[in-house]
């Protein structure tokens, strides 16, 4: 299905009001968005700059895990991000971009306040329904004597797949799947686009403060029996600086700011803890 | 703590003015020596004392000054990766000629994925971190040789 078109995309940001996202360039076929939106960086690239393609042959998860990528079914997305920030104060991102990712597919599956959030970020960079991995982030940058040029945000989301390699079914899922309608990728591409735009701003004011009481509405780790970093025990939240809380048995809080989560047990649901939903646009929209 | 021209200039005055011949002070920052004789009050020593235990190390992936060698360190708290992938072979090994703008490392954290590069052009000396360990803001990651 054709529905990534660069010209609707430009209509949409305008009609969004986004305050990031052009120019926008589409391939039909790339390695990876990353990688474009990386080498257009260094060439000068502006901040809001946006690289999609219909089917990338190279898509990439952290650490270089494929990203499964075939044509016309998904959305792979990366934006040019000059952000204000000293290197330090930019870790959190991955974890602020999920947000943004949750908060559009929640519009896209028409969740509601009254419903709760559907969609659930697996720290740091995974967004959940149902359990199943639905988006995921791959964050980029480079430091030269420690200056920032750019950071590369890459986001790919899974739209109208139907169906997924046999490895991928039991953990994945699309918009589709999950029951969205009239999807559109040029339309959901600019969602995202001004959804980042508003959050990275508010990431450059406030840093992660903001978003903390919705992380902790949308994070399905928590209470989790989980092992990363060498360190086994139950996953007790985010914290404060983006850290995942890690309680192991003796009793110990770690503080783990890096590694690859594996679970002993079902995630939980977003939003599972408080009642009457997430509020999540209100309160930091 | 370093001692300013101004304040400099007002020690000296205030020796001239009391007549004192010479003056010492010294604490954890710093030592100085005033003196004065015919030609005025001048200073005769002074060293600032570096601190023997900074609060932070320099918050910036610095390279900075050892011996013969420039350091590459870590600007954030994250795992140290040594390849673009697992699978991928690794950046620089030890002898590698590098030039400025060369990807050495990954530093990754929160999984923002920090590529880190070299900010002039030379031999890698030493690689002080193996592949896959956590490292602490501004630790040593590379000793690097100036070309």
């Amino acid at each position: 299905m054709n529905d990534l078109d660069p010209l609707r995309i430009e209509a949409e940001l305008e009609r969004l009001g986004a305050s990031i996202g052009r120019p926008v360039v589409v391939a039909p076929v790339t390695a990876s968005t990353n990688d474009d939106a990386r080498r257009a960086a260094a060439k000068g690239a502006p901040h809001g700059a946006s690289f999609l393609a219909d089917a990338q042959t190279q898509g990439r998860g952290r650490s270089g895990h494929a990203w499964h990528s075939p044509a016309g079914e998904n959305l792979y997305l990366s934006v040019v991000l000059r952000p204000k920030l000293a290197p330090q104060a930019l870790p959190p991102l991955a974890l602020v971009l999920g947000v943004c990712v949750a908060r559009v597919v929640d519009e896209l599956l028409g969740a509601s306040p009254s419903s709760g959030p559907r969609a659930g970020v697996k720290w740091p960079n995974d967004v959940l329904v149902d359990g199943k991995k639905l988006a995921g982030l791959l964050v980029e940058t480079a430091l030269r004597g420690g200056a920032i040029d750019a950071v590369i945000a890459g986001i790919g989301l899974n739209v109208h797949a139907s169906s997924f390699p046999e490895e991928l079914a039991s953990r994945a899922t699309s918009l589709h799947v999950l029951g969205g309608r009239g999807l559109d990728r040029s339309s959901i591409a600019a969602r995202l686009l001004a959804e980042i735009g508003r959050t990275v701003r508010t990431f450059e004011a406030d840093g992660l403060d903001p978003f903390l009481a919705e992380l902790d509405h949308r994070d399905v780790l928590r209470g989790v029996p989980i092992d990363i970093s060498g360190v086994s025990g139950t996953a007790a939240g985010i914290d404060r600086e983006g850290y995942l809380r890690v309680l192991t048995n003796d009793g110990v809080t770690h503080r783990i700011g890096s590694g690859s989560v594996t679970t002993h047990g079902p995630l939980g649901s977003p939003g599972a803890r408080v009642r009457g939903g997430p509020g999540a646009r209100g309160a930091a929209g | 703590m370093n001692i300013d021209l101004k304040q400099l200039r007002t020690l000296l005055r205030v020796l001239e003015k009391r007549n004192i011949t010479e003056f010492e002070f010294e604490d954890e920052h710093m030592r100085i020596r005033l003196a004065r004789g015919a030609g005025g009050a001048r200073v005769v020593a002074y060293e600032e004392r570096p601190e023997v235990a900074p609060a932070a190390p320099p918050p910036r992936a610095a390279a900075s000054e050892g011996d013969g060698g420039t350091y590459v360190t870590s600007p954030f708290v994250g795992t140290f990766y040594r390849s673009p992938s697992p699978d991928a072979p690794p950046f620089v090994e030890v002898g590698s000629q590098i030039r400025e703008g060369q990807a050495l490392c990954i530093i990754e954290a929160m999984k923002l994925m920090n590529e880190i590069e070299a900010d002039c052009q030379g031999t890698i000396v030493e690689i002080l971190v193996e592949n896959g360990k956590p490292v602490e803001f501004g630790q040593k990651l590379f000793k690097v040789r100036k070309a």
